[in-house]
Order: C-alpha cells, then sequence, then structure tokens
C-alpha cells in the first residue's frame, strides 16, 4: 500500500539538486580539504617485513627488575620476528643511525629504561616501543599477580596505522550521512505547506505506515548517496574501507540511526528549521568528540565524552576496519545505531499518534 | 436513497474551548450539501473529524450506519477529500501525483494505471500528465488536486473551498465537474465563502456558526427563514442575518 508512495518520496529527494550537493560533492571536497591540511600530521605506518633494534644494559647484575625487563624483552622480540643485537656503547643514537636500527633500547637502574626512535624506521620504532611498554606492563602484571597482557608486534595495538586520507575519507561520509535529515526537508515541507500530510491521514495511512514512508526513501537517499561517496573517495583519493561488506554494513546502519534521529526530532517539533538547527547542533557535538574534524587518537576529549557520542563508535569501528582489518568498536556501534534507531522510530510514530489525538 | 453520513453529538475542544459543540448532521446519498460558516465557525474542524484527521473530543460520526473510528480503514476509501490547500507536489509529473494518491487505497498495477488517465481525463489534464506540476497554472492545479481525490472513486466526496484564487472558466470547469459527480452517484460535501457557487450547486445547505448548526434546507428555505418573499433576498443577505455582521478575527 506504501510502495507507491515510497517510491515517489524517493523520487522527490533524488530530484532534488541540493540533496546530490549536500550528500556526494560537499564531502568528496572535504575529505579532499582535510585530507591535505593534515596529510603531515597523520603520516602513514608501512609495516617494514623485518625490524632490527639494539640494545645495551646499564644497570647492574643485582638489579633484578631491569635484568629481568632485558631478558623478557629480548624473549619477545624473537617471537615476534624482532631481531634484537646487544651493543656496549655509550652513545647508543650513534649506534642506532650508523647500524640504520629502527630504534635502541637502553635497560637502566631500577627497571627504567629509554628507547631511542628512528626516524627513517618509524613502523619498526614503534613496534620496539610498544614491545618494550607492553613487557614492562607484563611484569608489573606478573608482580601484581595478573598476566593479562598481550604483546603482538606484527599486529600492534598501539595506534591505528592510518594516513590523513583514509581517516578523513572515511568520517566525513559518516559525517554527512548525519545530516540526513537535510534531504526529507523538502518533503516534510511540502506536507506541512500544502497540506499534503492532512490528505495522506485521510486515505487511513497509519502512524507507522506514513513514518516508513519517509523513513525508507530518506535512508535509501542518504545510503545510496553515501555509497557513491564512499566509492569516490576510493577512485579519487585511493582511501581504504577495509572489509567492503562490513564497513557498507556501518555506513548503513548509521544512516538509517540518523535518518530515524531526524524524523523524531521532526515529529516532536513540526518545525524543520528548528530539526534541522537541533539536529545540526547534536550532530555537531557527536562529531566534535567523535572525532569528525579532529581525529579521535590525538583528542585530549574525556573518554567518557568519546564514549557517548554514536559518531565515536561508527568512526572508530570503520578506521580499524580500514588499517586492522577488525574491530572491537563494531559491536558498540552496532548496538548505538540499533537502539537509536527503535527508540527515535518509537516516539516519532508515538509523537503522530498523540497529534492525531489532540487534533493538532 | 438512505443516509450516507451522520454526525452523532460531535465535540471538539481544544484547550478547554470548545470549537465543535454537538453537532448532529445528517446527510443524504447523492446530496450535495453545502456546508457554510464565518471564519472560526468550526467548518474545518468538523470537515477534519468527517475525513478522519482529527479525533473528536466527544461523539462520533457514521458513514452508512457505521463507526467511522472503529471502521476507519474499510471506511477511508469511500472518501475522496479535496482540501483547500494544492497537495500536490511540484517536483512531481500530474501523473505520478494522481498515483502517490489514489495508490493509498490499494490500488496496484494495470488497474492503477487506468484509474490514473481516467482521473486525469476527467480534470481535462490528460494530454499534461508528463508535465511537472510546478509548471502548471493556478487552475490546472486545482484540477490536478480534485484528479488525487478521486481516482479510488469514493461514494462521497469532500471540497473544501476548491475554487479559492482561480480564473471564472476553471471555476465554472470545477463546478460543472462536481455536479456531473453528483450525477454520476456520488455525495458531495462543499464548503465555500462565495455564496452564489453554493446555491448554484447545494441541494441542502447547513449554516454554522460557534461550533453549531444554527439552520438547515434548502436555499429557499433558509430565505425563508428570514422573509417571506425570498426573490428579494439573496443567500448572503441571509448568513449574514443569520450569523451577524461582526467581523470574525479567528
Amino acid at each position: 500500500m506504501i510502495l507507491y508512495l515510497i517510491k515517489n518520496n524517493f523520487k522527490l529527494m533524488i530530484r532534488s539538486m541540493t540533496n546530490i550537493i549536500m550528500y556526494i560533492v560537499g564531502p568528496v571536497l572535504l575529505v579532499a580539504l582535510l585530507s591535505t591540511v593534515f596529510n603531515d600530521l597523520m603520516e602513514k605506518y608501512e609495516s617494514e617485513e623485518s625490524i632490527s633494534a639494539g640494545y645495551s644494559v646499564s644497570a647492574g647484575e643485582s638489579d633484578v627488575r631491569s635484568l629481568m625487563l632485558s631478558e623478557m624483552v629480548r624473549a619477545a622480540a624473537g617471537e615476534n620476528n624482532m631481531v634484537l643485537t646487544e651493543y656496549h656503547t655509550a652513545d647508543p643514537e650513534k649506534v642506532m643511525l650508523e647500524e640504520d636500527l629502527s630504534g635502541f633500547i637502553v635497560f637502566e637502574e631500577g627497571g627504567r629504561y629509554t628507547v631511542y626512535e628512528n626516524g627513517d624506521h618509524k613502523y619498526g620504532a614503534k613496534a620496539l616501543e610498544y614491545l618494550v611498554s607492553s613487557t614492562d606492563q607484563r611484569i608489573t602484571g606478573y608482580i601484581q599477580g595478573s598476566t593479562d597482557v598481550d604483546i603482538e608486534v606484527a599486529h600492534p595495538a598501539y595506534m591505528e596505522a592510518i594516513d590523513s586520507t583514509d581517516y578523513y575519507g572515511i568520517v566525513e561520509v559518516v559525517y554527512f550521512g548525519w545530516c540526513a535529515i537535510l534531504c526529507g526537508t523538502g518533503i516534510l515541507n511540502a506536507e506541512k505547506k500544502y497540506r499534503i500530510g492532512k490528505k495522506l491521514k485521510v486515505s487511513g495511512l497509519s502512524e507507522t505506515k506514513l513514518y516508513l514512508a519517509k523513513f525508507i526513501p530518506m535512508l535509501l537517499v542518504v545510503s545510496i548517496s553515501s555509497l557513491i561517496t564512499a566509492s569516490a573517495t576510493i577512485v579519487l583519493f585511493g582511501v581504504h574501507w577495509g572489509s567492503p561488506i562490513l564497513s557498507a554494513l556501518i555506513v548503513v546502519l548509521s544512516a538509517a540511526a540518523a535518518t530515524a534521529f531526524g524524523l523524531m526530532f521532526y515529529s516532536i517539533t513540526q518545525n524543520s528549521v528548528v530539526t534541522i538547527i537541533g539536529v545540526f547542533a547534536v550532530v555537531w557535538l557527536a562529531g566534535f568528540f567523535g572525532g569528525s574534524f579532529e581525529t579521535y587518537m590525538f583528542s585530549s576529549h574525556s573518554a567518557f565524552l568519546k564514549n557517548i557520542s554514536p559518531i565515536y563508535h561508527i568512526n572508530r569501528s570503520l578506521t580499524e576496519l580500514s588499517c586492522m582489518g577488525s574491530s572491537d568498536y563494531m559491536g558498540s556501534a552496532v548496538l548505538y545505531c540499533v537502539m537509536i534507531i527503535f527508540v527515535s522510530s518509537f516516539i516519532a510514530i508515538g509523537a503522530g499518534d498523540i497529534r492525531r489525538r489532540i487534533g493538532k | 436513497m438512505g443516509t450516507i453520513l451522520k454526525t452523532v453529538d460531535l465535540t471538539k475542544k481544544y484547550d478547554g474551548r470548545i470549537v465543535v459543540d454537538n453537532l448532529n448532521l445528517s446527510i443524504e446519498e447523492g446530496e450535495i450539501f453545502g456546508l457554510l460558516g464565518p471564519n472560526g465557525a468550526g467548518k474545518s474542524t468538523t470537515m477534519n473529524m468527517i475525513c478522519g484527521i482529527v479525533k473528536p473530543t466527544l461523539g462520533e460520526v457514521e458513514f452508512r450506519g457505521k463507526d467511522f473510528e472503529k471502521h476507519r480503514k474499510e471506511l477511508t476509501r469511500e472518501l475522496g477529500y479535496i482540501p483547500q490547500e494544492l497537495a500536490i507536489h511540484g517536483n512531481l509529473k500530474a501523473w505520478e501525483n494522481v498515483e502517490l494518491f489514489t495508490s493509498l487505497y490499494g490500488i496496484r498495477g494495470a488497474e492503477l494505471k487506468k484509474r490514473i488517465d481516467e482521473s486525469l481525463e476527467y480534470v481535462g489534464l490528460l494530454e499534461k500528465k508528463n508535465d511537472f506540476a510546478r509548471t502548471f497554472s493556478g487552475g490546472m492545479k486545482r484540477r490536478l488536486n480534485i484528479a488525487c481525490a478521486i481516482g479510488h472513486h469514493p461514494d462521497l466526496l469532500i471540497f473544501d473551498e476548491p475554487t479559492v484564487g482561480i480564473d471564472p472558466q476553471s471555476r465554472n470547469f470545477i463546478l460543472d465537474k462536481i455536479k456531473e459527480s453528483n450525477k454520476n452517484g456520488a455525495t458531495v460535501i462543499y464548503t465555500s465563502h462565495y455564496m452564489e457557487e453554493v446555491e448554484a450547486i447545494c441541494t441542502k445547505i447547513a449554516i454554522m456558526d460557534n461550533g453549531r448548526i444554527i439552520a438547515t434546507g434548502t436555499s429557499e428555505e433558509l430565505k425563508k427563514m428570514v422573509v417571506e418573499d425570498t426573490s428579494s433576498i439573496t443567500l448572503e443577505e441571509v448568513f449574514l442575518t443569520l450569523t451577524g455582521k461582526k467581523l470574525r478575527d479567528h
């Protein structure tokens, strides 16, 4: 019964030039801009086939903690195909550069250590630093009765190896998707101004059907636009999206959550200007804490603020899918989206029903 | 011919203010029923309750003896509503507009295509079926507005001021079509501020004020309520005599 309504609402949305500019041209331009601006900040860490590093022990033989640390680092390096060679030198930095090592560790008194990193081998240097700090954590954990520290240098968890093009290519598609309500404003305004909504209600359509007749075409337009934009970022900028199916699933779910959220806002306010301002304010805040403008890896926002932003979970899961192939944030991103879809839809339909009852 | 629509003690309150007050209307099948009233009299709210857009605070609407609210899904198919506003999408073609509204009543496929052409032909817009509604003149938009409401062949047509702001030719065309629909068996409820239109097409007229029906009858019967010699008075004068000349700033 509502298939034709959905079809015609869809036609109305794709015939709008504003929607094409907003959802396809806008993100592509922003990706180009932001990825260029932040290119130096986020130089990509390319993995190296083998990592060679040096070390020296300046701690005395009675320093059990330092000896334990150096022993365990050597063992962990061996397990992770890292070549660790001992040098007796007072100038570790010079040795590191002369021998073209990724880095150099000096085990000092009291379990302290210094890691020298070679700028020509950023990935190897970071991996070495990660290996030592993780081993140190493991020793601390062992002393405190816990051994739950994983060290995996091949796929280090210390930071995502992602460059600015990939990062902004992903997060801007998500951010624009969250402005989904814009693509429906033409229809919402027409329904209000010309009383089309009133005429639709005369046909006896339930509030749920009336809601779906807007939700489905809006979701289709935003999803298709986002997927076209994502494809454009691949072709134009070489953005890596990781697993295409999982990434597409999250992008579509994110668009569905954004659509439901926008419609809920409109259903309550019945005013498209107030809705756009309200939705954009909420989305901007969620994007601000969620890494849409400043990368979440380098931001100084509290973990709490990041975690309450659905956009953070979506950005992080997509970013990690891109650079690591998997993400622990997939679950929370999906859960956030599903929750927003159901709660917002329920409120939107309920508000419409209440309005009909009171006759407004 | 029986009663097609009846309102029983129909009442609507907004924030404690009574807008429609115990309204009892009875519309017979085959009638063109004119509902008149000054601004704020409660006509639109009554129409909205009859169409099921607004739920009554008290009372009920009966359609062919059935409670409209309880049998809404079944009964809305019998109802065609032509609002005062041009309830059409400018960015849809004429046929797409008719498709959108006709399909809401479960009509699809080949039958839907047939009904679209039928409706557009009825209002003289078949040749313009592939044109976008935004390119239409005011009169054409009014006709398209009607085409959108008749595709599902309703038994009761509700026209809410369908001739506002159009040229005499378009007005004449629309009035002729209303009479033609009535001849073909449709019952019509018609509201307008143009008294001569109401007098020309309506078989029964009700005048509403302050949420109540203050007079009902044919044009002649209403005139007789005011003067003996009906040739000396117009419907507009009757209306002003019954509702008063005080401005209604609603």
